[in-house]
């Protein structure tokens, strides 16, 4: 669900860009991904894949959202009404989810914001 | 390969294209890189010309593809087209001097254009910190905008651009449905976006150059306003609204998203420039699809930019980082297409 390269992935590319002298900056940001992952845990990712796994079955996380994406794909979700709202819903949580901790700055300012 | 500017050879070989090329000797004093361009390498060049037709000391640029490549976007002799084109029309970009399309020179083509002053910095831009009025940046970058959308096709100067497409808005959704697909992880956000630009598509319109990447970041300023627009490898015949959506698309505004039009200005005000200065009535609709295919076209975008380093191997912090961004366009894509 998250996208990648994931906190730990992240965490080495910003170490080897220390040692490169790469912007501070950026190193920075990389290891505050990292830490705000790993603080979350599986568990925000686990509340996701249950409400998938109603429609879908069990499953891991990868697979419900890829059959998901090929049904938003095939036009399952194109009419108003109570399935697009809750595909809707459902989007809303997982990208606010990734947002927060991909860039939680973006995010304070986005809401802040009225839409 | 990357440009490997300490390497003697390279070096040798730029300073004889640079007396090749303006009749004089040239004496290299300064090569370094600048900061930015995560596509092309952008090099800071100094030259002594003794003589020729570029006499005495020049602050020039060395532009050149970075050294893994997205797969897409104009090569260098296409982009050099463009920039010939867009600074015979009076358009503030940098003057194109010369184009190597020869990869012995320096180890790839390259193509050499002066160096402008001021800065392309986003936060120092949007922040104020330049100076100058925001309202002045934000018409100076309107009437540019208009300036480059008065190019129409057919133009044999640009052939590198291709001909334009009778449906620009149609070409581009099936550009990113198929970049889409050779991703390997599923994109929910994503496939809803397409489902959305294919259900809401607009008519086609008359093409026009277009940018392609028009935003805070992509052109350079001072206190007294716009100097020069950067970046032009993803001009493209299209749509004018293209250029207007992408300009205002949430990732643009770097801290400042409550002035939509680049962090600079509210959108109103942006929109109402253009709209005196190019004579077009922008839709409103219309501009709104094509902000949802920028967000749309930026996710697919930062999924290559992440592959370069993950897959790619070419070892860049900000590429890696790049693949966290698709969550801002998730979020603009949800956003603009909430029911209404």
């Amino acid at each position: 669900m998250r996208d990648r390269p994931d906190g730990a992935t992240l965490r080495a590319h910003a170490a080897a860009a220390l040692e490169r002298g790469e912007d501070p900056a950026l190193v920075a940001r990389a290891f505050a991904i990292a830490e705000r992952e790993a603080a979350a845990g599986m568990a925000p990712v686990e509340a996701i894949r249950a409400r998938l796994a109603r429609r879908y079955g069990e499953a891991p996380i990868e697979t419900l959202l890829a059959q998901l994406a090929a049904e938003i794909r095939a036009g399952a979700f194109d009419a108003e009404g109570p399935a697009q709202a809750e595909l809707r819903r459902l989007l809303w949580d997982v990208t606010l989810l990734k947002l927060a901790e991909s860039n939680p700055e973006y995010l304070a300012a986005a809401r802040a914001v009225p839409i | 390969m990357p440009f490997d500017a300490e390497s003697g050879a390279a070096r040798a070989g730029l300073r004889r294209f640079l007396c090749d090329a303006t009749g004089a000797a040239a004496e290299i004093r300064t090569l370094q890189r600048l900061p930015g361009g995560a596509v092309q390498e952008n090099w800071r060049l100094d030259v002594d010309f003794a003589g020729g037709s570029l006499a005495g000391r020049q602050s020039l640029v060395l532009r050149t593809g970075a050294a893994t490549t997205l797969g897409f976007g104009l090569d260098c002799a296409a982009e050099f087209q463009v920039l010939r084109a867009v600074h015979a029309a009076g358009i503030a970009a940098p003057e194109p001097l010369f184009l190597c399309g020869d990869a012995e020179v320096i180890g790839k083509p390259f193509c050499l254009m002066r160096r402008l002053a001021g800065d392309a910095a986003p936060t120092r831009i949007v922040s104020g910190a330049l100076g100058g009025a925001r309202d002045t940046l934000i018409a100076d970058l309107a009437r540019a905008l208009a300036a480059i959308h008065r190019l129409a096709p057919p133009r044999r100067d640009l052939a590198g651009l291709g001909p334009a497409p009778p449906d620009a808005a149609a070409a581009r959704l099936a550009q990113c449905r198929e970049w889409l697909a050779r991703d390997g992880d599923p994109h929910p956000v994503a496939e809803w976006a397409l489902r959305w630009l294919a259900r809401y598509a607009p008519e086609p319109v008359a093409p026009v150059l277009c940018h392609g990447d028009f935003r805070t970041g992509n052109f350079l300023a001072d206190a007294a306003g716009l100097i020069g627009i950067l970046d032009w490898e993803f001009a493209s015949w299209s749509d004018p609204h293209e250029d207007l959506g992408w300009f205002c698309l949430g990732s643009w505004r770097f801290g400042a998203y409550a002035r939509e039009a680049g962090g600079i200005a509210p959108r109103a005000a942006f929109i109402a420039a253009y709209e005196a200065a190019s004579g077009r009535r922008v839709e409103r609709q219309r501009l709104r699809w094509w902000e949802v295919m920028a967000a749309l076209r930026w996710l697919v975008i930062a999924l290559r930019q992440r592959d370069r380093c993950l897959l790619g191997g070419e070892p860049s912090l900000d590429l890696a980082l790049t693949g966290r961004r698709p969550a801002e366009c998730e979020f603009e894509i949800l956003k603009l297409t909430e029911a209404e």
